[in-house]
């Protein structure tokens, strides 16, 4: 018996624990940060880091926000087996995007007292901003959403920005809209009469109009038009298509459809499929 | 001079893909001062600087699989520079940008050096404040070729912009630039300028 | 000796990305350093001028903290690259190419007015099992994973989830390759040098 312990790879005996740990271990919902570290198998792997990791969630927690956005993070690293250090520089990323996005959601009115309540919307936003969403689009959608629906709705104007700003990251991840376009798609799909469902009809919209021949760049423009309220000054975004376009110049030169803003290579240059 | 610079690192990539991590820290070694001080731009200390430029390297290992050998190391390095500190540092409350723009100075210790890096350091913060009031779209031109010291090429290719568009916002940073540092003369002598 | 006016005609020059040849670099640097009036106005500029002559001179960046590079090989070398690998090649053996559009991997059928059941469908014929993580299961596939019972081959899972939220997922496929959806364009960053898959309802 003894022999074939130490014959047994020591990394996998690790494992072994860790994996029953975490089979029988509490779920992870109302746990705070401190019994998450107190698990054996999280403070053998990520030990290093609780101090850090807990003054985050101290500053978390001082913006009126539940620990729990980060113990799900924490929880999302074990999983995945992300190294110490890795985690700890995405948590720090991670806080500020939740302190930002309250901000965000409190300067117009829209975030919950509750704690849990304003998380759940705060996360919720997060999660559109780490798919390629930036401030611009975010800014613009929760503008229309409150213009929409007011601000006491504030659930709902949410859900409705969440919504409209899904279908915009979509459309970005596969046709490369600039950053201004995707704006505007993000107002006209916020204000649009489209119910929350029917948004995503835009994105089979632009692929049947492309398929049958047209360019991207009008496939842009004309769902833009269908779904806005007849305001023609939305109307100018212009894409160059790959074809190339009779005229108008984009507002600020671009030469092309793929604007990165910065955003990190790690998705693949954000996916971006042009269809020629 | 050990050839290309690109084909350098993309040497290295791939051998720290391969296994050999200690290579990693060539990059480290080569990068590093451009990271950092792109980062100095938008952190509110030296400290605060080094620590997002670490973690930008650590995020960058991690990525490492998906740099595409050929492209450009640092301007794939660069815009996940951008994306860290844009996130850190993402200002959305008006609050915030007023208290920016009133170039209002965060309380660090002066350095205890020679007179002349005093006086450089203060210059320094002064283009920064400057640098932050600057609209986005300049903004970022500004950091990438001014801070990072990429070419206006790699600077295009991060912004995803043509080069010309890079070259206009160059020149109209430099204009708004040299206007508001020109406006600013320091008030107070202690500053210690005059002599 | 270099006059304040050739100091603001070389500022000038240098403004509109041009470089004077009335003056050199270091005849203005000089300058600055014995006129205060130009310092003051100019020197901040300096380091901008400096890039653009790409002067390597005393204006390059400060040298490398001591222990940067120490520390972040230190970070790096923790836990090593094994176990943390993101594959593009799984993604390529798995991909189906949901050939018309947003979700097409995701079915719904109605519950109740709060939930929707999820059909997730994967075509990965060479792998042994896969497994479905997401927020929504705090990223343990236990209990998730997905089986081979459709007549075309394809991996399914169906899942009650509540609506009018949106959800990130991947597949985790042979027990350690975390992948995402082939047929959702959008990606969701982990931060941890990943991707997952969004999902609306």
């Amino acid at each position: 018996m003894r022999m074939r312990m130490t014959t047994f790879p020591r990394a996998a005996r690790v494992l072994a624990v860790f994996a029953l740990l975490l089979a029988f271990s509490a779920p992870l919902s109302a746990q705070d940060l401190a019994a998450w570290f107190a698990n054996p198998a999280n403070q053998a792997a990520y030990g290093a880091i609780a101090a850090d990791a807990q003054s985050l969630a101290a500053t978390v927690r001082a913006a009126s926000l539940s620990d729990s956005l980060l113990a799900a993070r924490l929880e999302e690293a074990a999983r995945k087996r992300v190294p110490a250090p890795v985690l700890l520089a995405t948590l720090k990323e991670d806080s500020a995007r939740y302190l930002s996005v309250s901000e965000a959601l409190r300067d117009r009115g829209l975030l919950p007292a509750d704690a849990k309540k304003a998380s759940a919307m705060v996360e919720q936003v997060a999660i559109l901003l780490r798919g390629g969403i930036v401030e611009s689009e975010l800014s613009a959608a929760l503008d229309a959403a409150v213009a929409k629906l007011g601000a006491t709705a504030n659930n709902a104007a949410v859900t409705r920005a969440v919504a409209a700003l899904s279908v915009v990251a979509n459309a970005k991840a596969q046709y490369g809209f600039s950053e201004e376009n995707c704006r505007l798609l993000a107002i006209a799909l916020t204000e649009s009469d489209l119910s929350n469902k029917k948004l995503d009809s835009v994105l089979d919209s632009i692929a049947t109009f492309v398929a049958q021949g047209g360019s991207v760049s009008d496939a842009l423009n004309s769902v833009i038009a269908k779904i806005s309220k007849g305001n023609s000054s939305k109307v100018n975004a212009t894409e160059k298509s790959n074809a190339g376009n009779s005229g108008q110049k984009q507002n600020q030169g671009n030469s092309g459809e793929k604007e990165n803003n910065g955003k990190s290579g790690e998705n693949g240059n954000s996916g971006g499929k042009k269809n020629n | 001079m050990i050839g290309d610079s690109r084909t350098d690192d993309d040497e290295v990539v791939k051998k720290v893909l391969s296994g050999d991590r200690e290579a990693y820290r060539f990059l480290v070694d080569k990068y590093g001062p451009r990271v950092i001080s792109f980062c100095r731009s938008r952190m509110h200390s030296e400290d605060d600087a080094k620590d997002a430029a670490q973690d930008v390297f650590i995020r960058a290992y991690s990525s490492l699989a998906s740099f595409r050998t050929g492209e450009s190391f640092a301007a794939w390095l660069f815009a996940i520079a951008a994306n860290h500190v844009r996130t850190r540092f993402r200002i959305f409350s008006s609050e915030r940008r007023k208290t920016e723009a009133a170039g209002v100075e965060v309380a660090t210790a002066p350095p205890a050096d020679p007179v002349e890096d005093v006086e450089r350091s203060f210059r320094a913060d002064g283009l920064r404040r400057a640098v932050s009031t600057l609209p986005p779209d300049m903004r970022w031109p500004v950091e990438f070729y001014y801070f990072a010291e990429l070419s206006v090429a790699e600077t295009a290719r991060v912004l995803g912009l043509g080069e010309e568009a890079v070259k206009t916002r160059l020149f109209r940073a430099r204009k708004s630039l040299r206007r508001a540092l020109e406006e600013k003369q320091p008030k107070s002598s202690s500053r210690g300028m005059d002599i | 000796m270099m006059k304040c006016e050739d100091t603001r005609s070389f500022v000038d020059a240098w403004e509109v990305g041009e470089m004077t040849t009335t003056c050199t670099p270091e005849e203005f640097r000089m300058h600055l350093a014995s006129c205060p009036d130009c310092s003051r106005r100019f020197g901040a500029l300096l380091p901008l001028m400096e890039r653009d002559l790409d002067l390597a001179a005393s204006a390059s960046p400060s040298p490398l903290p001591a222990g940067f590079a120490d520390d972040v090989m230190a970070a790096i070398g923790s836990r090593g690259r094994q176990g943390f690998v993101f594959s593009p090649l799984i993604a390529a053996a798995a991909a189906a190419i949901f050939v018309v559009g947003l979700g097409l991997g995701i079915f719904f059928t109605k519950l109740n007015s709060d939930i929707v059941t999820v059909s997730f469908l994967l075509d990965a014929p060479q792998a042994k099992s896969v497994y479905l993580a997401g927020d929504f299961n705090a990223w343990s596939g236990d209990g998730y994973a997905l089986s081979r019972v459709r007549p075309d081959g394809k991996w399914e899972i169906k899942i009650p989830l509540k609506k009018g939220k949106v959800y990130v997922y991947n597949f985790v496929v042979d027990g350690t390759k975390w992948i995402v959806d082939p047929s959702v364009p959008a990606k969701v960053d982990d931060g941890f040098g990943g991707s997952g898959s969004l999902l609306r309802l």
